[in-house]
């Protein structure tokens, strides 16, 4: 699939999920198995911080979105599958003056749980803010109109 | 007031609401505490916005982390005798189940306190705290009195 085709893609999927739309998230960069998502700075997800830096679960948010996002773009048919357990390390906080972007990579697939890992930075990659690895459980579903539905029936939306 | 002071008048009124105005994060999804017994309980309410999953519906993932890290960070203020602002250092989370739309609830061991680190245990639960639907750990960096 070309790159284009899938950004659209995963777009149309982060617009879908509640939480990532409230916080204006959006997929900047998607290759096989690879995703960069971008954060714009809010003031509302701050931590108990006197100059305004952004919460520490908010950075578990974007990398727990990327990751599983990283998944759907590394299988020929997007499949629903839950985090299993994620770990992030804070290298240093993000500061208070602009986005925030998280990569991940899914680096390995098996018949029941997806590898991934991740980081997030702000102006330079190769100086990140946090670290990441999750995994994730195959349910051999997919997205429906009424519910999860067997990868490749007919109800399948997805 | 300095932090010792606010938790001091928290903990006197039995109102933990000062101190959550100082966490916009923690407005933003919807996180209360209460005393009680067993020490101090944090929920997460209803907030449609806090769905990930909206055809199970489900709550994100990335939503209970935030809110278990907010309970860790408190507990562990709220728990010491000179309390100053923790730096999340790590996060690490297992998920047990999926967390539906209801109230959530969360509980935190400080199992250890240190004079730099503070390692905090935390189980989050909506039907039963034997049924957990996350358990995490975090380490936080203590800096100075604030």
């Amino acid at each position: 699939m070309d790159e284009q085709k899938r950004l659209a893609q995963a777009n149309n999927f982060l617009q879908i999920l509640p939480h990532c739309k409230k916080l204006g998230m959006k997929i900047i960069t998607a290759a096989d198995g690879k995703l960069t998502l971008e954060l714009p700075y809010n003031p509302e997800i701050s931590g108990m911080d006197p100059e305004g830096y952004i919460h520490g679960g908010i950075l578990t948010t974007m990398m727990d979105t990327v990751c599983g996002f990283s998944i759907t773009a590394a299988l020929p048919q997007t499949e629903f599958c839950p985090t299993l357990d994620l770990r992030i390390d804070h290298m240093r906080r993000a500061n208070n003056k602009g986005s925030i972007y998280a990569w991940a990579e899914c680096y390995k697939i098996t018949r029941s749980v997806c590898f991934t890992r991740g980081y997030a930075y702000q102006d330079d990659p190769n100086d990140p803010i946090v670290h990441c690895v999750a995994t994730f459980m195959r349910s051999g579903k997919t997205w429906g109109a009424g519910g999860f539905v067997k990868i490749g029936s007919k109800e399948a939306i997805l | 007031m300095n932090l010792k002071q606010l938790i001091q008048t928290c903990k006197q009124h039995n109102d933990y609401s000062a101190i959550l105005d100082f966490v916009p994060y923690a407005k933003f999804i919807g996180v209360e505490i209460v005393q009680d017994e067993q020490g101090w309980l944090f929920t997460l309410g209803t907030d449609p916005g806090n769905v990930g999953n909206p055809i199970s519906p489900a709550l994100h993932g990335g939503v209970v982390a935030g809110f278990m890290e907010v309970a860790a960070a408190l507990a562990q203020m709220l728990t010491t005798q000179e309390p100053t602002l923790p730096k999340i250092i790590n996060f690490s989370i297992d998920y047990i189940r999926a967390g539906k739309v209801k109230p959530t609830f969360a509980s935190c061991t400080l199992v250890r306190q240190g004079k730099r680190i503070a390692n905090v245990h935390v189980t989050a639960w909506q039907t039963s705290h034997d049924e957990p639907i996350a358990t995490a750990r975090a380490h936080f960096l203590l800096g100075e009195e604030v």
